[in-house]
């Protein structure tokens, strides 16, 4: 009788390996006369001199194996006594295609289980009753993809559909993953919340649709990039692997399968990936009992299950040692390879060979009604900043109305205050006097421009390290401001030494959630009982004002609120320890325009609820909504001074705008539109960039979009949302002066 | 078995380590006061920070408020102290616990060692046993033990062995894992995993 002979496909085995010489060792203790013979598509996979293969398929590299060729070999090398496991993901894809090996004995599971098993959706982890952490496609347009990441936090993973994951946590470090990501694979990738949390995975082995074993492993060491190290296999529970089997059957399921998960802190569990073969950790469930790959080529051959017992639980580490070869290595410098050192299976040839990316352009992103205000607008030479007037009083009339429903949802008075660092233009000012708003100042020159603008002393805020900067300009005296926050412990003593008949003592504080330079630090006792003593000296009468400030654009809404929630007890705290009542509460916020109009709501008004609650004597909340009011007020107007790729299809302009007019350029989307015959129209985003003026690598201003064929040297750009610190922080460069 | 009778006849009657506060001055008050409030500022309200902030090591006894929250070297019994309080400050109820450890020998003698270089008695170890103090919170399946030392739940069987423990409460009974154990009462805990209490025998 001629041998069973197994092949295993993908049998690296680096830092990242493939599960190919785990599968093969599990095999070799189950079936110890079966010839085992390694495939890889490189020989810079180590995992071929491992002595339990008996021979290894070296097959040429998938960018020159031709795949009915290939299909064909595998057909004929199964024959009547081989079975194929695949070790790698999308070689699994390729096989699954019907067409393909067209074998019973190449052991993957059928497309359709693979498509309701795919990233990112993961349909059928719902039907294990786990859920799968929100995600978009990296190929939505820059404004919403930003919107999803700020909202998230900036906690967020840039993910290929097949492999490769990359944290990013800001805008920048989110262009950089997308853009290596479809260059690698050639595919597009999608941005998925970050679940914090213990990761642990499900292995399973399954023929026909008939669960064959089951294990559970909580990861005890990862390296680096977040892969095994070591776990703790134990039997999955009753109640889940009756899910499983249920679930297993329905996709028909041939093969192993790896579902990956994060259990978060209060026990839910999270599906990340699913894939579509053993891990690579599968020996170390064979170690402790459970032979998945054994029970899988048991089931193929028709033999049942071996009825082995398993321990209750067991341990595996992951160890390094070296091999002695079989085979040549290629050097280093060996051209034909050296691009498949990170990758020696291939994959990222064929995922190219596999993918169809469509080229078409995304939507364009868009602000109503500033087609018009733009068509009003004259300019004579660019770059130009305009004010978008109507814009900016739509801006600050829904802010007004928001602050005044959120102020009877909490029943507290609310005041708006803006920062007049964020913009200090004047037609700004004007429309933030005008409605209202106390102004917020962080110098003596910044004061001074507030009262000039008719702002009263007592309705100025003042914060920051540097509040009486100038010390030769004095205007405000800290008596006389609303309020005034002491950034330092230092400052507290410095301020109750010249008092004045100070009625609030406002304290910066610095929760020890977040990282920041600015605020009194709590998280030493030491700093803590400095403060205390420092405020007590007031003695008693006057009452405590409390201030945070963290932007919401960069922590997310959710530690946002939990930040100042914790402000809020430290504040109670401070209370209690030093009998003084807190009357105001600032809530500085940093928050993105949209995130203001939208999602805004439930964080201030629970925070000055839990205010409320705790603070019986709370007379007034400030927030401070800078440029969620500002951002949208400007656009920066610019003229294309050549287009480059031609003009049918072109791929790039440069403008005579730079970063120094856009200093936000990388640090938020901006949404462009382009002047036509027909008037001013959103630009769709694609792949054609807008180069800055200035000699510098990243004068970048847009890193894509569709031009029409329209676009040509002077036709005229209008760069939106550049109000704001893009306003406030321009600077002059490569002027002639 | 000789010795571990011995060692916990000499333990058996320690209460748990408690912090202690200097009468009126506010120096202990205000200490605690930071530590509730930094309690209330964790994420998730995780006690782990404790173990974060403070490594374990000798410390000296009675340690006061104001000097344990200002030592970065804590021992199990200030740690649990600590753990117990955050879990108090966040409303989670909890228990402090005793245990008597079996470790390598070769591992208590480096402790002996640090204990005495810094003028401390040893005093909680015997040969291979140690005693430790940890802390159970309880959840729906029963108590889990948790380690402040470590930040790691205190399984009967893991890296070293447990050989005694006493949940101090006065609930009647109390489950750990498969075990009902009597609160304030310390049980002999054997490799086959059956218990016996130690005024049984």
């Amino acid at each position: 009788m001629a041998s069973l002979r197994l092949y295993l496909s993908g049998v690296h085995s680096g830092p990242n390996p493939s599960p190919g010489l785990g599968t093969a060792r599990a095999l070799r203790e189950r079936f110890p006369d079966a010839v085992l013979i390694a495939v890889d598509y490189s020989p810079r996979s180590t995992g071929l001199h491992d002595p339990v293969f008996d021979e290894a398929w070296i097959a040429r590299p998938w960018t020159e194996l031709d795949l009915d060729v290939h299909a064909r070999q595998i057909r004929h090398a199964l024959g009547q006594n081989g079975l194929w496991i695949s070790g790698l993901d999308l070689e699994t894809w390729w096989l699954a295609d019907g067409s393909r090996a067209g074998t019973k004995r190449v052991l993957v599971p059928p497309k359709t289980a693979l498509r309701r098993t795919a990233k990112p959706a993961i349909a059928a982890a719902a039907e294990l009753g786990h859920r799968v952490p929100p995600s978009v496609s990296a190929a939505l347009d820059s404004w919403s993809l930003d919107r999803f990441c700020r909202r998230g936090g900036w906690r967020v993973w840039v993910k290929g559909p097949t492999y490769e994951a990359h944290p990013a946590s800001s805008w920048n470090e989110l262009e950089l993953a997308r853009t290596a990501i479809k260059t690698t694979w050639g595919t597009e990738a999608f941005v998925q919340a970050h679940v914090d949390g213990t990761e642990e995975s499900i292995a399973f082995a399954a023929y026909a649709g008939s669960l064959l074993a089951a294990v559970k492993m909580v990861k005890l060491e990862v390296t680096s990039e977040g892969k095994t190290w070591s776990g703790a296999v134990s039997g999955l529970p009753p109640a889940d692997r009756s899910r499983l089997s249920a679930l297993v059957r329905r996709l028909r399921w041939t093969g192993g399968g790896e579902i990956e998960c994060v259990r978060d802190r209060l026990g839910e569990v999270w599906v990340i990936d699913w894939n579509p073969r053993f891990p690579a950790w599968v020996y170390g469930a064979t170690s402790a009992g459970y032979n998945l790959p054994g029970e899988l080529v048991r089931a193929a051959l028709g033999l049942g299950s071996s009825g082995h017992s398993a321990k209750e639980e067991g341990v595996f580490v992951r160890a390094v040692y070296e091999l002695s070869t079989s085979r040549p290595v290629p050097s280093l410098q060996a051209e034909r390879h050296a691009s498949s050192g990170k990758h020696p299976s291939g994959m990222p040839h064929l995922s190219r060979r596999l993918s169809r990316v469509s080229a078409r352009p995304m939507r364009a992103p868009e602000m109503p009604g500033v087609e018009t205000e733009l068509a009003g607008i004259s300019v004579r030479s660019t770059p130009a900043r305009v004010f978008l007037r109507d814009t900016a009083r739509r801006q600050f009339k829904q802010a007004a109305e928001a602050v005044e429903a959120w102020g009877s949802a909490s029943g507290t008075a609310i005041r708006m205050a803006f920062s007049i660092k964020t913009d200090p233009d004047p037609e700004v000012l004007n429309l933030a006097r005008g409605n209202g708003l106390l102004a917020e100042a962080i110098s003596q020159l910044e004061a001074a421009q507030a009262l000039r603008h008719g702002w009263a002393k007592s309705e100025l805020v003042m914060n920051g390290p540097a509040k009486q900067w100038p010390t030769d300009e004095q205007v405000l005296d800290p008596a006389e401001a609303f309020l005034w926050f002491a950034d330092s412990v230092e400052e507290v003593v410095a301020l109750q030494r010249r008092r004045n008949g100070i009625e609030r003592i406002g304290l910066r504080l610095r929760s020890p959630l977040l990282d920041s330079r600015f605020g009194i630090p709590l998280s030493e006792p030491e700093s803590y009982h400095a403060l205390v003593r420092a405020v007590r000296r007031f003695g008693s009468g006057p009452t405590l004002a409390i201030h945070f400030h963290h932007a919401s654009s960069v922590v997310g809404p959710g530690l946002w609120r939990r930040a100042a929630e914790s402000v809020i007890a430290w504040a109670s705290a401070l209370g209690q320890d030093t009998g003084m009542s807190v009357t105001h509460l600032d809530l500085g916020g940093g928050w993105f325009p949209d995130d203001f109009d939208a999602v805004a709501a439930e964080p201030i008004i629970g925070v000055i609820t839990e205010a409320r609650h705790r603070f019986a004597d709370l007379q007034v909340v400030v927030l401070e909504p800078g440029k969620a009011l500002a951002q949208p007020t400007k656009a920066l107007i610019v003229s294309v001074l050549e287009v480059r790729g031609g003009r049918t299809r072109p791929s790039e302009v440069v403008v005579d705008g730079s970063i120094a007019e856009l200093g936000q350029a990388h640090g938020y989307p901006h949404r462009v539109y382009l002047e036509t015959e027909a008037g001013w129209r959103p630009l769709a985003e694609g792949g054609g960039r807008i180069l800055g003026r200035i000699c510098m690598e990243h004068d970048v201003l847009h890193p894509g979009l569709a031009w029409p064929r329209s676009v040509r040297a002077g036709s005229r750009l209008a760069i939106l949302d550049a109000g704001a610190y893009d306003s406030s922080m321009a600077y002059r460069f490569g002027l002639g002066a | 078995m000789t010795d571990l009778a011995d060692a916990i006849r000499r333990w058996k009657d320690l209460p748990h380590s408690a912090l202690s506060s200097h009468g009126t001055d506010e120096c202990c008050r205000l200490s605690r006061s930071w530590f509730r409030a930094m309690a209330m500022t964790q994420p998730g309200r995780d006690p782990s920070w404790v173990t974060d902030r403070w490594q374990w090591g000798p410390a000296a006894w009675p340690l006061y408020w104001c000097e344990a929250v200002r030592q970065r070297q804590l021992d199990c019994g200030a740690l649990s102290a600590l753990a117990q309080e955050h879990l108090d400050a966040v409303g989670e109820p909890s228990y402090r616990v005793q245990v008597v450890l079996e470790y390598d020998a070769r591992d208590t003698e480096h402790w002996r060692a640090m204990w005495l270089k810094v003028g401390l008695s040893p005093w909680w170890i015997s040969g291979s046993l140690a005693y430790h103090e940890v802390i159970a919170r309880p959840s729906q399946d029963g108590l889990h033990l948790w380690d402040p030392s470590e930040a790691t739940e205190l399984r009967p069987f893991g890296e070293a062995r447990v050989r005694a423990v006493r949940i101090v409460g006065e609930e009647s009974t109390m489950r750990w894992g498969a075990w009902s154990l009597r609160g304030d009462e310390w049980v002999i805990l054997y490799d086959d995993g059956t218990l016996e209490p130690l005024s049984s025998r």
